[in-house]
């Protein structure tokens, strides 16, 4: 018998660092070439498989990332169990953008909320501006998980939000699963998708 | 549609995606839909467009045209557009003409706008145009803020009008139709969307309060409000089509049409929220309906009205609607219904769904409305919940009560058990959530013509003075909702209109949060006190933080206020503001009067705001 886990899982970050084209890669396997943008926000479901009998069902709330919109998003994260932050690695003030939502993240959001950094546009590297030091160091010191993405060729893509699944508590008895003592309820710790274990079924997670 | 006018229209509408990028983008090597999109997103890229237009319309020192703009403006017979605009397909060809002079936009006029824009070829060289950042700050360097989908309706001009008549279109609607969403800040389409609360609590009081336990706010009609449905409408003869019925009817006609477009979701949205699946119930009503605009099912269905309309309630559906079929898991239910129109439909899939080539049961059994007979396929309908918009019914307080009277069967289009306002009794039993996946209703293809007739009724039943409303309690003075007039002698001039973005406050009143609503877009709101209370605190600094207080003193605060604003503004428009960057502002007794006229709109918005209680307003 499985068990479903159902959280809420809200993005946010600058506009156009491809928020709702990693929701698209992620729920649709898909991608836009060109992408219209998200006015208000868009609300997606997407169910992660676990193992055999968990799945995680993540709700998503994709936030326009326009800044007239900012005074919408406590909306979006306040019942949030996960935050996906995204920057484009292209464009360093994304990352800064990154760091004020966190910011705004750790004061106003649940204290257990999980969240996730990431780069995206890694197929972009060439023309990288966002160095994976500086993003990691960063993500360590806010005991964030953090990884680089590309919605583009969905590198990095389900190993995200994989990695979030298996974060976040599963609190019901059966939910007891291989690694879940890794990822207690709370847990704030950062976590390198680089060195973490893929998930069942899912091919190692590399950002190479 | 033909093929070729699908790419036609989304060439223009990247191309006009393109004119929204900034600086940076141009003259790189990878510049790509990548940096095109993302300076799309930039949230205060300024309105070049228009103000590159307005400089030319300056540099020829060309008012003179203005005045036959007005004389043939003045002899537009608005109500027989308004009926045409109702017709299958609109304006048909006419809406070249017919446009312009909607927009009090004269060919000669926007003539000499376009020779003079012609050297900066700023729309077909985008990218060229936009290499030269120094420029790009200095065009940028105005009033005007662009933002998300305003390409879009740009776009339908572009495609619609003959170059020459663009860009001065495009001005005259931004100036005078557009302008409130065309600040640096949300308020006033959130102002809207609380108007359009009101409309859908008084239109459907259940409905309503099931949406609002859902959300706050009805933020999934945003994208239709700002981008006057542009942003979401499938083919270009649609988007055309609803034009033609906005452009002939005053700025808030949007907010109707909008909330006809949430009130046919209502089986839908009410199955969503049985289910459990608040999110989806966003999917639901951001995203829009399968329309149609076919001509010879329309004839049919006006004028032959008097056929005995099929019955369907016991005929068990014949399609599945695309929100329930073949849902083995979240994640398809979510592909199917999470992504808007464009994303599920492609365009040319879309053309295709014009054509009822899969619905040919409703194509040759057509029924009048048949939209709602679709959904009344399934399930029995309650007629007399909520009483549709009758055309000769008074409005005003008695409305609410007549609410749960049996609709007047005086519209001549629409039999009663077809309105939009009809709604499921109750579902049946059979259709318990544990049948969840099995198909329930059948897909929602609607007319447009009947959409665009309901949302008439709507305003005519409760129209924009409707004291539950609170329109003039919500939206400010200076708000297009009212500077907006079919004569356009009484049109704000462009400098003013353009000088009232600057002033938010009178734009939208700020906003005061309702005290008992549940905050939030879910049920479980628990941590909603530190939000509440920091907004409360925020208002508290405003000088507008008074209206909390129902006090007479309050009132006269908030009017001296708005009038010293407004003063304000024209003392600044006389002294040559650097906001008139383009000078030549002629301060009239006429502006005085116009002025006059707008403060007292805010009197009496504040009037009804202390009459009426704080709480009716959001």
């Amino acid at each position: 018998m499985s068990k479903q886990f159902q959280f809420k899982l809200v993005l946010l970050g600058e506009s156009a660092v491809g928020k709702s084209s990693l929701v698209l890669r992620f729920v649709k396997d898909q991608f836009d070439d060109y992408r219209e943008s998200t006015i208000g926000a868009a609300f997606l479901t997407q169910t992660v498989t676990l193992d055999d009998k968990t799945t995680v069902k993540f709700e998503i709330w994709d936030t326009a990332g326009q800044e007239r919109y900012k005074s919408l998003a406590p909306m979006y994260y306040r019942n949030a169990n996960c935050a996906v932050v995204v920057y484009d690695i292209t464009q360093s003030a994304s990352l800064e953008k990154a760091r004020t939502w966190i910011r705004e993240l750790q004061r106003q959001a649940d204290p257990s909320i999980v969240i996730a950094l990431c780069g995206n546009k890694l197929d972009l590297s060439a023309r990288r501006q966002v160095s994976q030091e500086e993003a990691k160091k960063y993500a360590d010191e806010e005991g964030l998980m953090w990884t680089e993405t590309s919605a583009k060729t969905g590198e990095g893509v389900n190993e995200i939000f994989t990695a979030i699944a298996q974060k976040l508590p599963l609190t019901a008895p059966s939910a007891n699963r291989a690694g879940a003592s890794r990822t207690g309820p709370g847990a704030r710790a950062g976590v390198d998708l680089n060195k973490q274990a893929a998930a069942p079924g899912q091919p190692e997670a590399c950002n190479c | 549609m033909s093929k070729k006018h699908i790419i036609g229209y989304w060439s223009v509408r990247l191309e006009l995606t393109a004119v929204c990028q900034a600086e940076k983008s141009a003259g790189n090597g990878v510049a790509n839909q990548r940096q095109i999109s993302s300076h799309c997103h930039k949230g205060f890229i300024r309105m070049n467009v228009i103000s590159n237009a307005r400089q030319a319309a300056m540099a020829t020192g060309d008012t003179s045209s203005d005045i036959s703009n007005k004389t043939k403006k003045d002899i537009l017979d608005w109500d027989a557009l308004r009926q045409l605009s109702l017709r299958p397909n609109g304006f048909g060809d006419d809406r070249v003409d017919i446009w312009p002079k909607l927009l009090n936009v004269s060919k000669d006029n926007s003539l000499s706008n376009y020779e003079e824009k012609k050297d900066h070829e700023m729309l077909s060289k985008a990218e060229e145009s936009h290499q030269d950042e120094r420029q790009i700050s200095l065009d940028t360097d105005r009033s005007f803020v662009l933002y998300p989908g305003y390409h879009d309706i740009a776009t339908v001009i572009f495609l619609t009008l003959p170059p020459e008549l663009h860009l001065a279109c495009v001005e005259k609607l931004s100036l005078h139709r557009l302008r409130d969403s065309m600040g640096s800040g949300l308020e006033p389409v959130l102002g809207l969307l609380r108007v359009t609360k009101n409309l859908l609590r008084l239109a459907d009081p259940e409905y309503a309060s099931l949406l609002e336990a859902n959300a706050q706010l009805p933020f999934y009609a945003l994208s239709n409000l700002l981008t006057l449905f542009s942003h979401d409408m499938p083919t270009l003869p649609l988007i055309q089509h609803v034009f033609d019925y906005l452009l002939c009817r005053p700025p808030i006609a949007v907010v109707y049409l909008a909330t006809v477009l949430i009130l046919v979701r209502k089986q839908e949205a009410v199955k969503l929220a049985e289910e459990d699946e608040e999110g989806m119930i966003h999917s639901l009503l951001s995203s829009l309906p399968a329309l149609h605009d076919d001509p010879s099912c329309m004839e049919e269905s006006l004028y032959d009205n008097t056929k005995p309309r099929k019955r369907q309630n016991t005929e068990p559906p014949e399609e599945e609607p695309s929100f329930f079929k073949e849902e083995p898991e979240g994640a398809d239910k979510s592909l199917l219904s999470a992504l808007d129109a464009k994303d599920t439909v492609p365009v040319e899939t879309m053309q295709s769904t014009d054509i009822p080539g899969d619905d040919e049961s409703k194509a040759t059994d057509f029924d009048p409305v048949p939209g709602y007979d679709d959904q009344k396929g399934v399930d029995s309908v309650k007629l007399e919940d909520v009483s549709p918009p009758s055309l000769n019914e008074n409005m005003g307080e008695a409305d609410k009560e007549q609410i749960t009277h049996p609709m007047p069967s005086s519209l001549e289009h629409s039999p009663p058990e077809a309105s939009l306002l009809s709604e499921p009794k109750e579902d049946p039993p059979e259709e318990g959530s544990t049948q969840y996946r099995e198909p329930l209703l059948k897909p929602t293809h609607l007319f447009l013509t009947d959409l665009l007739k309901q949302a008439d009724e709507l305003f005519t039943k409760f129209p924009p003075d409707h004291a539950a409303l609170s329109l003039s309690s919500i939206m400010g003075p200076q708000s297009v909702v009212f500077t907006w007039s079919e004569r356009s002698s009484a049109l704000p001039s462009d400098n003013t209109a353009e000088s009232m973005v600057s002033r938010p406050e009178l734009v939208v009143y700020p906003y005061i949060p309702e005290p008992d609503t549940t905050q939030g877009i879910s049920k479980e709101v628990t941590d909603k006190g530190k939000e509440d209370r920091r907004r409360r605190n925020k208002l508290k600094k405003s000088p507008f933080g008074q209206m909390e207080r129902k006090t007479m003193l309050a009132g006269t605060v908030l009017v001296l206020g708005v009038a010293m604003a407004v003063y304000g503004i024209k003392a600044r428009n006389a002294s040559g503001h650097p906001l008139f960057v383009e000078g030549h502002v002629h301060p009239t007794t006429k502006d005085w009067k116009r002025f006059s006229g707008w403060i007292g709109g805010a009197v009496i918005g504040v009037s009804s705001k202390l009459l009426g209680g704080m709480s009716s307003d959001s």
